[in-house]
Order: structure tokens, then sequence, then C-alpha cells
């Protein structure tokens, strides 16, 4: 009986003791004083997608540096795998999605703006005077939403033409394409049917011909995005020279060569050209160490250069408890320190315009036609509503076109009326 | 009063009567329904539940993330005007009158033969039936590279000097594809259904036919044939169910888009993408319950047609 309750009192004593001792230091160290007095210790969750196991293990060690920096917040990083955006849909009907998310462009990050799935950072960005002027204009927008800044853009991939430089040298063509006349001819001259090879292979999405259109002095919709504006001769010129790569020979679809995707024929050296963004340089790197590659932005059309870019941003979803935390993390994400440190793992290009003297890409010189191609490029999006238009009736419409079942003029028409029918159900 | 834990373990009483009779047959009753309690939960919480929710969605509009509001019989008047939903009836249906009718033959032509004295019965019988049991979705991704421009089937069909299309990336071919790798996979599970209709099967029939002078295919026709039709209905009815479900191998093989140009979109997958993809949950619900009056009605057909000749002995 003695013992038992001498032990009680010795745990009771150490229980005070390490109170006690906590206090102590709490106040031998007025730093962390101040911290612990005003920031309870909190948990916040970061969610995303990962496009290989190194990015994760890369963010994991972000997260890291960020909770030295914060040590009373702790982040729990929850990568999302699958498909992200229906996943991150049922998250938002459970009530239980993470604090902070990336958000991707494309029709859904309108929807996640539209019905209020985001917190507008105005307040949070007034606060701490986050300064803006730094991020690129385009890429910032794409996050507003009626006069809302609903998310602080972290990163971005621009399309850029890559082209395998020793198929062009066998070809005896000296220097990358520059404008759409030397692509066409040198997409025909490097197309040879018989070993299966095509000068160019790109699938029939919307944002694989809507550079074109662009650069034709055209658009897909108004700046306001209350209006479709496939209707035009520009439009016309510029979805028609796409489709007529195909229609001649000299560009293909992935699965004419057996590949899921253009960016795989490239690396599996089906094709001389293919237009993609950023992501496919890690990819070929690992996956296609053989295939020689070089990148030179968009060749120039009849009126602009222009290209797209995919920007992704940080947002606050409305079931964060911390909207606080979670901002100081995106604040440091996208800092210009936070976003060097991204910047050095190569997966993305930045989304601040001072970040473009990087060192890093100094040593990586591949990367210098992407580059080149953020400063003349629109960012891809649409109006909440549009997913299916987006992702599957435009991407119709153009296999159709490239098919020869329509002309290209049939096939803008009915994307222009489809898009109009949504914009006039006003959903 | 016993309780109920006593009930089972107690000794019996030899013949209970009257009164006493009745008060344990309710008795019995109740157990009964607490031992069913946990499954009929489940079944109402993840079946049944859901089934009613989706009824009760299809008259709501709804993107999953705004406020839902009532919309009466919008979503399915908006649904039959819809090419695409017709597209989607389309492919379904065409998918379960060529894949029912074909494995349902297979695998009766499989089982009559393994049910021979055959050498290596058990291998060809595993082997048969492995599919039933792999993933689909493993078996969907071997089957994107046997089908693929460059894949198994197009060089074996070089040999012959034929030049094979991209069988997924072409429209005309894309469902014809996928029905070939379904009825692959689901004949061999049917064939074990079959084989243990043939089982049961007396010997003395064939014995009987034999000194009757029958021949083999006359046999196989008057006999196992009509014999086998209670399997026959069930793998009609398991096969119907199944094909107007189909969702995994059109998700997997097209990478979630149907395509190409809607050419695999089936209703199951049109369903997934109205509700996840699209943000039109209302529309969603309405095929669903389209969808199971479709199944409901070629169940009940299939069941009126067999009913007149079905041969239970």
């Amino acid at each position: 009986m003695k013992q038992v309750n001498k032990k009680w009192t010795t745990v009771v004593a150490g229980g005070a003791c390490v109170v006690l001792g906590t206090a102590l230091v709490g106040f031998g160290l007025p730093e962390q004083a101040a911290a612990k007095a005003t920031h309870a210790q909190v948990t916040i969750t970061l969610g995303g997608w990962t496009s290989s196991p190194v990015e994760a293990t890369l963010m994991a060690k972000e997260l890291t540096y960020f909770e030295k920096a914060y040590p009373w917040i702790h982040v729990n990083y929850r990568p999302i795998s699958g498909n992200y955006e229906a996943i991150l849909k049922t998250r938002f009907v459970a009530g239980d999605a993470p604090d902070v998310i990336y958000v991707n462009n494309g029709g859904q990050s309108s929807s996640f703006m539209k019905n209020g799935d985001l917190l507008p950072l105005n307040k949070y960005i007034k606060a701490s005077h986050f300064p803006l002027q730094d991020f690129f204009p385009g890429a910032l927008n794409l996050f507003r939403y009626h006069g809302s800044v609903y998310g602080i853009p972290k990163d971005q991939s621009p399309l850029s033409l890559f082209y395998n430089p020793v198929m062009f040298r066998q070809a005896g063509i000296k220097s990358p394409p520059t404008t759409w006349a030397q692509l066409a001819a040198d997409a025909h001259r490097l197309t040879d049917v018989k070993v299966h090879r095509y000068g160019l292979i790109n699938s029939a999405q919307e944002p694989r011909w809507a550079e074109f259109v662009y650069e034709a002095g055209g658009s897909v919709m108004n700046p306001a995005m209350t209006k479709m504006t496939l209707n035009t001769k520009a439009a016309l010129q510029g979805f028609s020279f796409f489709v007529n790569l195909y229609r001649n020979g000299s560009a293909a679809l992935p699965g004419t060569v057996g590949a899921p995707w253009g960016g795989q024929a490239f690396g599996m050296q089906r094709a001389a050209m293919t237009l993609s963004g950023n992501w496919l340089v890690p990819f070929l790197e690992q996956t296609y160490p053989k295939t020689p590659f070089a990148v030179v932005p968009m060749p120039k059309g009849p009126k602009n250069a222009e290209t797209l870019t995919f920007p992704v941003a940080y947002g606050i979803t409305r079931d964060s408890t911390n909207p606080q935390a979670s901002w100081d993390l995106i604040r440091y994400l996208t800092s210009r320190q936070g976003m060097t440190k991204w910047m050095n793992l190569g997966l993305a290009l930045p989304s601040r315009k001072s970040l473009l003297a990087l060192p890093y890409y100094k040593q990586h010189p591949v990367l210098k036609g992407l580059l080149a191609d953020l400063s003349v490029s629109v960012p891809w999006t649409f109006p909440a509503g549009f997913s299916q238009l987006s992702s599957t009736t435009m991407t119709n419409e153009t296999t159709l076109a490239i098919m020869g079942k329509e002309t290209p003029a049939q096939a803008l028409a009915n994307m222009q009326q489809g898009g109009m029918a949504i914009l006039h159900s006003g959903s | 009063m016993a309780s109920i834990e006593g009930a089972g373990s107690s000794s019996l009483p030899a013949f209970p009567k009257g009164n006493a009779f009745r008060r344990r047959a309710r008795r019995e009753l109740g157990v009964g329904y607490m031992f069913t309690l946990p499954s009929v939960l489940l079944l109402f919480l993840f079946t049944l539940g859901p089934a009613l929710y989706s009824l009760y969605l299809s008259f709501f509009s709804w993107s999953l993330l705004n406020h839902m509001h009532f919309v009466g019989w919008q979503n399915f008047v908006q649904l039959f005007q819809m090419p695409l939903f017709w597209i989607s009836v389309r492919n379904s249906v065409v998918f379960a009158l060529v894949v029912v009718p074909t494995q349902t033959v297979v695998a009766l032509l499989l089982a009559a033969i393994l049910n021979q004295n055959l050498p290596a019965r058990g291998f060809f019988r595993l082997a048969f039936f492995f599919p039933a049991v792999s993933s689909s979705a493993v078996i969907s991704i071997i089957f994107m590279w046997i089908y693929n421009k460059f894949g198994l089937l197009n060089g074996f069909l070089s040999v012959f000097g034929i030049v094979g299309p991209d069988w997924l990336g072409n429209p005309s071919f894309a469902l014809s594809s996928i029905m070939l790798l379904n009825i692959w996979t689901t004949s061999g599970y049917f064939m074990v259904v079959f084989l243990a209709g043939l089982q049961a099967i007396p010997a003395e029939m064939y014995e009987a036919a034999a000194i009757d002078g029958a021949g083999r295919w006359r046999s196989f026709s008057r006999i196992t044939v009509p014999l086998l039709s209670p399997s026959t209905f069930f793998i009609v009815v398991m096969g119907i169910v199944g094909t107007l479900q189909m969702f995994d191998q059109s998700f997997i093989m097209s990478q979630g888009t149907g395509g190409p140009l809607n050419s695999t979109t089936t209703i199951v997958l049109l369903i997934y993408q109205f509700i996840f993809s699209y943000g039109q949950v209302g529309y969603g619900a309405a095929a669903t319950v389209l969808l199971f009056l479709l199944i409901l009605l070629a169940t009940l057909a299939t069941n009126w047609w067999f009913k007149r000749k079905l041969d239970y002995l």
C-alpha cells in the first residue's frame, strides 16, 4: 500500500515538474514565449496531387522547414491520389476538405470559387502585407472571382515545342521551326509513315489547339468569359492549321503509334515534335533517358506569338478550422524564398516574375524555351459548368474534324453552340 | 422467463403444445430477426438506403457543391432529350445483346468439353476460371497492351499480313474490343456454374438415350441443354445484370472518357461522369433510376420467357 502511494506522489511531483519546467523554459526564451502566448498549437492539413513519389518526398521536406519557422503549426501532408478534383468534391460534400489545397487551372476551380468552397484571401493578404505585384498577372487572375483572390499561384507550366534534335539533323533541318509555315514544312519532312514516325504527335484536346487560335489573333472566349468567340475568322484559321497538320498526315494522334499521350509518343521516338509543358522534362529524363530533346518557344503565328499556360495555386477551403495558420503556410510556400526552393526541384516554372533569373535556370538551359513562353502565355481556364464541354465535347469535335467527318468550321460551330448553350442556361 | 441466450442452448421440451408452442415460435422468430439484424442493417445502410437516396436525388438539381433544389421531372425530361444519354443506352444494350448470348454459349461449350474425361482437365478448368477471380482493373490494363497499335494482337495479325487498327483508339472497334475482353473474363465463371449443373444430370439419362440410339449431338441437344436450363436461367439473368452495369472496363480502357467519340460510354460510365466530373448529380441519379427500370424489365422478360420452358424436373 505504502509503495503504491509513494509511486503516486512521484508521478504527481514529476508531472508538476514538467509543467513548471515548460513554464520556466517558456519564460526563459522571450521569442518562443511570445509565440506560445499568442498561438495555441494547431494542426492543418495540406491536400494536393503528386506527379511522382519524388514530388511527395520533396514536399514533405519543404514542410519541415515551414514547421521550423512556425513551430506552433503542424502540417499533415495528405496527397490525394487518383482523380484529384472528383475526390476533392466528395471531401467537400462530407465537409472534410483539407485546410489548404492545390487549386488547378481549368473548369473546376471556377466552380470552387463560384460556390464558395474556397475562402477569399484578400483579408489575409492585406493583414500580412503580402505583395502581389511580383506574380504573373494572368496566373493570378485565374484565381480571382468577383474581385476577390481565392488562390496564390504556386507554379505554372506553359506549352512549348519539344523537338528531337537528332531527327532534325538527320532530316537535314538546321534549326527548329519559329513560324507556322516552318512548323508545317518540318512536320511534313520529318514524317515517315513506314517507320511509324510523325512530325508532330498531340492529342485532340482543346489545350493543344487553342494556342493556334490565339496566335491567329482569335480566342476561345472573351476575357470576361461571358461569350464564346470560336465563330471568328481568326479562330477558324488557327483551328484549321492544327487540323490540317493531321489531315495531310504530318501530325498524328498518340494512339496511332500506340502511346497514351503525345509526350510518351515523343519519348518513344515516334514523334519528332510535341507540344507540351514543363512536366515532360522530368518524365523524359526518368522514363526515356535515351531520347534526345530540346525545347523552343511556340512557333509564331500570323498575328501573335502566344501560348497557353497552366498555373496551379494554393487555396484555403471553407472547411478549414484554422484559416490563419493555413494562410501562414501559403504565404511561406509562395514567398520568394519558399518558391525558390520549390523551383529548384525543377517540377514546374515560377509564378513570380522575379524568379525567372534564378541560377537554377542557368544550370538547366533546356528550360529556356519554356521560360521564354511564360511572358506570352494565356492561362487556360473555363467558367463553372464547362467541364463536360471542355473535357468531352471539344475533344470529340476536334477528333471528328481530324478524321474528316466534319469540316473545321462545323466543329468550331458545334463547340461555339455548346458553349453558348451553357452560358445561356446560367449554370 | 428464459433469456434469449437460453433459447438456443436450453434442453428442448419434448412436445410443446398450444400456447407454449406459439410462444416458443414467436421467441424463435425474434431470435431469428436478431441474428439477421446486422446484415439487414448493412443492407439498408449501404444498398437500399443509397438506392432510395438516388431516387430522391433524381428530382433535384445539385452539383455536389451548391444547394440542391427540387426540379420535379426536369432531370428525366432533359435526359430524354440528350443525344449522349441515348448513345450510352445504345452502347450498353448492344453490349448486353452481344455479350450475354456469346458468353453463355462459350461457357456451355467449355463446360461440356471439360466435363469429359480429358487429360489435364483440372488445369484447363483452372485456366478458364482464372480471369473470373483476377482483378478486372488489372485485366483491363493488360488488354490495353494487347490492343495497342503495336500490341500482341496486331503482332499476331501481322503474321497473316493483316495491318490491325488501333483497337481502342478507333471508334468502330473500341466497344467490340471491350466486348471480347468481357466475354473472355466472364465465360470461365459461368463455365463453373454449367459444370455444377452438368454434374447434377443423372448418368442414367444418357445411358437410356444411348440404348434408344441417340448420338452424341442428340443427347447433348435433347438432354444436356434442356436439363441445364436452371443454370442457363441463372447465367442469362446474371449476364444481363452484369453487362448492363458494365463500368470498370470502359472506364479504364478509355481512361475515364468513354471515348473515342463516346463509343465506349456505357450508362454507368455516363452516370459516373455526370455525378463526379460534370457536377450534374440530378442527371446521374435520373439515369440510375432509368437503368434500374431497364434491368428490372429485362430480368422480368427473361424470367417470363424461361418460366414457360424451365425444366426443374
